[in-house]
């Protein structure tokens, strides 16, 4: 099989993998050695599914023991199998990236024999490529539930992201369609990387000693503080390393799940997501629109299109939870546990709670200019810079990035709306479904234009 | 058009360097603001009732004018500056110069006074350059040439050669790349190990002395089947795809060929 062959089979089995970021560290470059990373994240590309390509997403090999029941790769299923080597993982990651094809590589794999086994082969891959091909790039790992604890350490010092997936928001669902990973597999190393990530940020910060830390205004440990969440460590800014000194795990760790493969509500998955947030330190939690590709009895009908819109609400309210300081009891409960698929989340919080509305532009502080819909980060930081100078108006505003469409229903000027508005929760819902109805009918309808055929579209035959 | 009253047309070189020149001459010359443009030699239409004065590219009077705003208005201004004048707008020197004189008046925080049409004028055209430079720091793809050189083609829009160069040179510092921008007949040359500079080129030249290797195909090839084997069938979004990356970036890029 030649190495072409081998690298369709394993980024094919590959890509329902959702994570491919390539954020939450600088490093600089080192003569003598092959690359960088910045904590912004760099695509490369964007695959025909309009999904970016930042990093090299293979399997080190997609032969597996295991049989969960969703996956194209388990056991049970009749499919082409392939194995990379250390070295061909190591010379693909290095001739893409010296290409800027790539930021770095993202190895996950099937279960080869048994976890400890396919984790060692991954070990030496990266090992190889970090110590003798000097790759100073980015380096993502997918952790097998079962792996000890040494090898995760090990790992962590040469990898930039460690991940465990979790596969599916509650635990009774995971016994249903994984029949050989549990809850607990899956906590405990997720739960001993976060305690390794601590240990070894508590020691960088005692070597470095007592340092004047700047007031950061808009610091997010200070955003978050807001919304009740007690932030035990400084993890949320992007460490900035140098491969002299290895730090473990520098750019955090991350999840995934499935959505819609079960009968979850978006009220279950998003308050796990925030656990995951709260409780074990995630940089990151990925929605996966469920994919039909196996028949099974516990699963939808192949075939069925993905629920995108879903997955698309759901990272809506990802953003909403990890910069703007939202709850997940704020955005859904249990008396509606499902996310409005005409409006998106923010929309929808601040129609049900207009009498908040409308702010202040030249007044409100930061942490109630993020609750505005059509405002984000950006803008708010430019509103607050801004008018300790000059006068602002809605010109202004739109060309600081406001986003005036929806925005306008929540705000005023210096006292005055944009246009006369009713405050009411029933007309400005409606203005805004106007708005946003052919977009959201784009997403769920999976649409691209095409040709209309009288014969196809119509079933007729010729 | 005719304009009524006189008015004074600046004509420079098209770089940073002749820009700057031009405004310290045309700061020199205490002409009222409204009556001068700056114009480059090479996007220039004539135009009738119009002097114009020809400025030779000065390297201290540049150097003169960016120390002035690094003192007596902020780097990040100084940085706002570079990148503006790198862009391909026809009026970014006129742009320059008022954002200049207000900043003097008003100092470092014009930066932030967006509501200024000087400040916004300008951050709109550093924010474009800047999102085109990031651009190709993502987009731009090598290939290696026979004796082991990196070297890419681009067609930016705006110069963003002298933005995308530190990057590249940390990213591979002990690798020789070429970096040619089609555009501008320029390019950013990188010895393994050391610093990097431009050079003028044309694309003929270009052509004759970096040619692919043998083995180029064959990765030209794997990441084509990459790029293709990790789309989702099932999502398929060719509206979402031309978002993120539209058509006009894809000229030069191995997957699309």
């Amino acid at each position: 099989m030649t190495l072409e062959e081998k690298l369709v089979i394993l980024s094919d089995a590959a890509k329902y993998d959702a994570s491919c970021t390539s954020s939450g560290v600088n490093r600089k470059g080192e003569s003598g050695k092959l690359g960088n990373a910045s904590a912004c994240g760099i695509c490369h590309s964007f695959a025909a599914d309009g999904r970016c390509i930042s990093l090299l997403k293979i399997l080190y090999t997609n032969e597996c023991v295991f049989d969960c029941r969703y996956c194209i790769n388990r056991a049970s299923n009749d499919i082409p199998r392939a194995a990379f080597t250390p070295e061909e993982v190591a010379q693909l990651t290095i001739e893409f990236y010296r290409r800027n094809y790539i930021e770095g590589l993202f190895l996950s794999s099937g279960v080869l024999k048994n976890p400890v086994y396919t984790m060692e082969q991954i070990y030496y891959a990266i090992r190889l490529l970090r110590h003798q091909y000097h790759f100073n790039g980015y380096i993502h790992i997918k952790v097998i539930p079962g792996t000890p604890q040494e090898l995760i350490t090990e790992l962590g010092y040469l990898a930039d992201r460690i991940s465990v997936n979790m596969e599916l928001p509650t635990g009774e669902s995971l016994k249903k369609l994984c029949p050989h990973k549990s809850t607990a597999s899956i906590l405990k190393p997720m739960r001993s990387i976060q305690e390794q990530i601590h240990a070894d940020r508590f020691g960088r910060r005692l070597l470095a000693g007592p340092q004047q830390q700047l007031a950061d205004p808009f610091a997010p440990d200070k955003l978050l503080s807001v919304s009740g969440r007690k932030h035990s460590e400084k993890t949320d800014r992007a460490l900035t390393v140098s491969s002299s000194r290895p730090a473990f795990v520098p750019a955090g760790q991350s999840t995934q799940m499935i959505i819609g493969a079960t009968a979850e509500t978006d009220y279950q998955i998003l308050t796990a997501a925030e656990t995951m947030y709260h409780h074990y330190d995630m940089k990151r939690v990925f929605f996966s629109a469920y994919i039909g590709i196996n028949e099974d009895s516990e699963l939808p009908e192949p075939g069925q299109k993905p629920p995108l819109l879903r997955e698309h609400r759901l990272y809506q309210a990802d953003w909403l939870l990890r910069f703007y300081g939202f709850q997940a009891k704020e955005l859904l409960s249990a008396g509606k546990p499902n996310f409005n698929i005409f409006l998106d989340p923010k929309c929808d919080w601040a129609l049900r709670n207009l009498k908040l509305f409308p702010v202040e532009i030249t007044t409100a502080d930061y942490y109630l200019l993020l609750r505005v819909p059509g405002i984000g980060v950006r803008s708010a930081k430019r509103i607050i810079a801004a008018r300790k100078d000059c006068h602002l108006d809605f010109h202004t505003l739109k060309r600081m990035g406001v986003v005036l469409k929806r925005a306008h229903y929540f705000i005023t000027c210096k006292g005055k709306m944009m246009y006369p508005v009713r405050i009411d929760q029933d007309s400005i819902t409606r203005s805004l479904i106007n708005n946003e109805h052919e977009q959201n009918w784009e997403i769920a309808q999976d649409l691209n234009y095409q040709q209309m055929s009288l014969f196809h579209d119509y079933k007729l035959k010729r | 058009m005719l304009s009524s009253t006189s008015s004074i047309t600046y004509l420079c070189e098209d770089t940073p360097d002749g820009l700057l020149s031009a405004i310290y001459q045309a700061n020199a010359d205490k002409v009222p603001l409204q009556e001068i443009h700056i114009r480059t030699k090479n996007q220039l239409a004539y135009e009738l009732f119009v002097e114009y004065r020809e400025v030779v590219s000065d390297y201290v009077c540049a150097v003169k004018v960016m120390d002035a705003i690094n003192r007596h208005i902020s780097r990040q201004a100084g940085e706002m500056v570079y990148s503006a004048l790198l862009s391909c707008a026809e009026d970014r020197g006129d742009q320059v110069l008022r954002f200049i004189l207000k900043g003097f008046r008003l100092g470092g925080r014009i930066c932030d006074m967006l509501a200024l049409s000087e400040a916004a004028d300008l951050f709109e055209l550093q924010r474009n350059v800047n999102h085109e430079a990031h651009y190709f720091r993502e987009f731009l793809r090598f290939s290696q040439s026979e004796q082991g050189i990196l070297f890419a083609q681009i067609s930016p829009k705006s110069n963003v050669l002298p933005l995308i160069a530190p990057y590249f040179t940390d990213r591979l510092p002990s690798e020789n790349f070429v970096i040619f921008a089609d555009s501008y007949e320029l390019t950013v040359i990188h010895p393994a190990d050391s610093g990097w500079y431009l050079a003028p080129m044309k694309l003929t030249e270009f052509q004759r002395v970096l040619v692919k290797s043998m083995e180029e195909t064959g990765w030209e090839a794997c990441f084509k089947a990459f790029h293709q084997s990790i789309a989702i069938k099932e999502r398929n979004n060719p509206v979402c795809q031309r978002t993120h990356l539209p058509l006009w970036y894809r000229k030069h890029m191995t997957e699309f060929n």
